[in-house]
């Protein structure tokens, strides 16, 4: 396959047009490697990426922080405040419709900080980052943090019942373990695929064309692969780990 | 496409430095798997003190002032009516007490006038009278002292004629005489 794109661009070359980028790359990169356990690790591009997406989150939580603090209840809020509150206000809505008004309250910060990271990890693609959700590794944490957190509630509303219930009925038990073993394996890969596609959509688009068609072309795509694709994603994420915990809440 | 896979992945590269990797199940996954959830543990804890918390307080300070404000405005506005329906009917009252008053303040003025005006007839009529007796006792007054100065004057003068020629009786008759011939039209005027 390597071998047919370097024949593609080669054409192109050929033809006088420069190549967007030189090589075809959308893979993850190892900057620098640690030892751990005796096994060389690499501290990678994703990694890179989740500390961009953290600072920037971070940065606008502090600045968010100080408008807060500085806003007079009694006044007329500005428009960074106006947005923060609209943001905080969307979310608690979200998962108070989701998760019903007596539960819900208390998983709004953890799904609020989930959404905007994953929205943000997805859309990194338009500021030249490599998403951090197209590396399984991120995925398959914030699927086994669903994971652990509907088990915990499971245990915690349901009882025993909660294990009893992979027996009912009885002819389904290997059924139900496979179900609830292929969540967080469902969920995660399902974040991971979509937004590796589209990372690597565009990364044969940059490689391959010619930097003149590049200029217009891809921009649809961008809208496309990470804001369409990573919203959508962002929002299935979070309402499948909403819907996973507030099953847990019937208590039968 | 699987031999890119494997080619790519990070258990045939390990060896030769990582470079193009996309998906491998290994320890560098399971290593980044736990870094990433412990950095969204501490992002969620950020983020919760630094905006989730805070927006929320912030937010929930204006619910509580504006209600707070609506109900004080409701309950503003129900005093406010309640004081204008108060207002209103005390201002119509007003207007009917005061042309009460006005009406009665002319009935007495009336009443007023007319009494004094019945006095001041009946002191002019009073007055009038008084005058007019009080000129009838001068004329009859004066009538009397006018008839005595002229007996007396003729008295003498007839004395001081007679005194001479006739007696008495004959004096007395002639003024009389004297007097019947002038007639009262002559003295009293």
């Amino acid at each position: 396959m390597y071998q047919g794109m370097a024949a593609v661009s080669g054409s192109f070359a050929k033809m006088g047009m420069l190549r967007a980028s030189q090589d075809v790359d959308f893979g993850i990169t190892g900057y620098q490697e640690y030892t751990l356990f005796g096994q060389k690790l690499y501290f990678t591009t994703t990694h890179i990426s989740i500390i961009i997406v953290m600072l920037a989150l971070i940065i606008f939580a502090v600045i968010a922080n100080r408008k807060i603090k500085k806003a007079d209840p009694n006044k007329v809020p500005g428009t960074f405040l106006n947005i923060v509150e609209y943001m905080v206000q969307a979310i608690d809505d979200l998962t108070l419709t989701n998760m019903g008004t007596k539960h819900g309250a208390k998983f709004s910060n953890y799904i609020g900080t989930i959404f905007i990271f994953i929205l943000l990890s997805n859309i990194s693609g338009l500021f030249g980052l490599r998403p951090p959700t197209a590396d399984y590794g991120t995925t398959l944490a914030l699927a086994l943090i669903t994971f652990v957190m509907i088990h915990y509630n499971g245990f915690k509303y349901q009882k025993a019942s909660h294990v009893t219930n992979l027996f009912k009925p009885l002819l389904l038990t290997p059924i139900n373990i496979i179900g609830e073993i292929a969540t967080p394996i469902s969920m995660s890969l399902r974040l991971f695929g979509n937004i590796l596609s589209g990372t690597v959509m565009m990364g044969l688009i940059y490689g391959l064309l010619p930097k003149i068609i590049t200029l217009v072309w891809p921009g649809f795509l961008h809208a496309y692969f990470d804001v369409f694709s990573g919203a959508i994603q962002t929002y299935v994420f979070c309402m499948l780990t909403m819907v996973f915990i507030s099953n847990t809440f019937e208590e039968d | 496409m699987s031999s890119i896979i494997l080619a790519s992945s990070g258990v045939l590269e390990a060896s030769e430095g990582m470079a193009g990797r996309i998906f491998g199940l290994d320890l560098q996954m399971i290593v980044d798997a736990g870094i990433l959830a412990l950095a969204v543990l501490a992002l969620f804890t950020l983020l919760s003190y630094l905006l989730f918390n805070p927006a929320r307080e912030l937010m929930r300070k204006r619910q509580e002032k504006i209600q707070s404000e609506m109900d004080s405005a409701t309950t503003q506005k129900a005093e406010a009516e309640a004081f204008k329906a108060e207002y209103d009917s005390k201002l119509k009252g007003v207007n009917k007490e005061a042309e009460e008053i006005l009406s009665q303040t002319r009935k007495k003025a009336l009443k007023k006038e007319t009494e004094i005006v019945e006095e001041a007839k009946v002191e002019a009529t009073r007055i009038i009278d008084r005058a007019n007796k009080e000129a009838e006792l001068e004329k009859s007054k004066m009538k009397d002292e006018v008839k005595q100065e002229m007996i007396s004057v003729a008295s003498i003068m007839a004395g001081k004629i007679i005194s001479t020629s006739i007696n008495e009786t004959e004096q007395s008759k002639l003024i009389e005489d004297t007097l019947k011939e002038m007639g009262d039209d002559t003295w009293q005027s």
